[in-house]
């Protein structure tokens, strides 16, 4: 989950996230920041889901098990 | 040839015209492909595969598939396409090749192969780009994407300069329309608000590009090129307050 962790802090513009962050607590969360996220689960976990979706995982480790869950690492 | 035609605008587009022109219905999936031609008038309708992400070797696929199928193309619409939407702060040159190639650059490709005389024999009439409002227009989120169909348009005023007067280019520059690659914005409710706002005709349906694309292939448009044939429900002569 390294790598996720690092993405996050790059789409975020932040130096490190850690896993209690509150996503939506960031400055920078918007619907364009969503949507980066969206298109990074995308391309890199191949994971396919809405805004809707994401707004129910609250925090960087809400992330980080959706994706393990879906058998992505 | 209609790319784009496994879904959505493209396959209304290919269904209307079906019944009076054999069509080469081109997408990225043989089944939806064969659903649309399943649902088309008329017949000898063919099905050419090819993701238009794979812009290296696209006109020798091209080529390789007309000749196996011994067809010339008269009329050629672009519908295929994708919606990138990205803040600024995150575009890549890898991001940006993609939606260029898929929207923009594949039917630049396509266009030079039905051009060549060995491969379509001078039988190119028509060209159609389905482009979108947002070639004129910006939004956030939206740059890649406005570049990629305003790349369409002014490419679509070249050729028709370059290539008439044998063949007619023309865009169709379209608003909202529900279809499955608009879901997620037609899901919001907060756009569905907006755009019935924003719409002095609402917003509109497959069917209205359809008959659009109809026409402008026509000989009834024999005098039209080089144009931007805005059908949008009315939307950017909008500037309304409230």
């Amino acid at each position: 989950m390294e790598s996720l962790y690092k993405k996050l802090a790059a789409i975020l513009e932040i130096e490190e996230v850690t896993s209690s962050a509150v996503l939506r607590d960031f400055d920078i969360w918007d619907s364009l920041t969503v949507l980066s996220v969206l298109v990074m689960l995308d391309k890199d976990y191949g994971i396919n889901i809405d805004g809707v979706a994401l707004e129910k995982l609250e925090t960087v480790a809400d992330l980080a098990s959706f994706i393990q869950s879906k058998g992505r690492k | 040839m209609i790319t784009g035609a496994s879904s959505g605008i493209g396959r209304a587009i290919a269904i209307k015209l079906s019944s009076e022109r054999k069509l080469i219905l081109h997408g990225r999936s043989l089944e939806r492909l064969e659903e649309t031609r399943q649902l088309c008038g008329g017949s000898g309708h063919l099905l050419w595969c090819w993701d238009l992400k794979n812009a290296a070797g696209l006109s020798d696929g091209l080529a390789i598939w007309m000749e196996e199928h011994q067809v010339k193309v008269e009329s050629f619409i672009h519908c295929a396409g994708m919606v990138t939407i990205l803040p600024a702060r995150s575009i890549s040159h890898v991001i940006a090749q993609e939606i260029l190639t898929v929207n923009f650059t594949s039917a630049m490709e396509i266009i030079a192969a039905l051009l060549r005389k060995r491969m379509n024999q001078q039988n190119l009439r028509n060209i159609l780009f389905i482009s979108s409002i947002w070639s004129r227009f910006g939004a956030r989120g939206y740059s890649l994407y406005c570049a990629s169909k305003g790349a369409l348009d002014s490419a679509m005023r070249a050729l028709a300069v370059e290539l008439a007067p044998i063949v007619r280019v023309n865009s169709l520059v379209l608003g909202a329309i529900k279809t499955p690659m608009a879901e997620t914005g037609f899901s919001d409710p907060d756009i569905i608000a907006n755009l019935e706002k924003q719409y002095p005709l609402g917003t509109g349906s497959t069917d209205d590009p359809a008959a659009a694309a109809a026409f402008l292939i026509s000989d009834q448009a024999r005098w039209i090129t080089g144009q931007q044939i805005f059908v949008d429900g009315g939307r950017t002569a909008n500037m309304s307050l409230k």
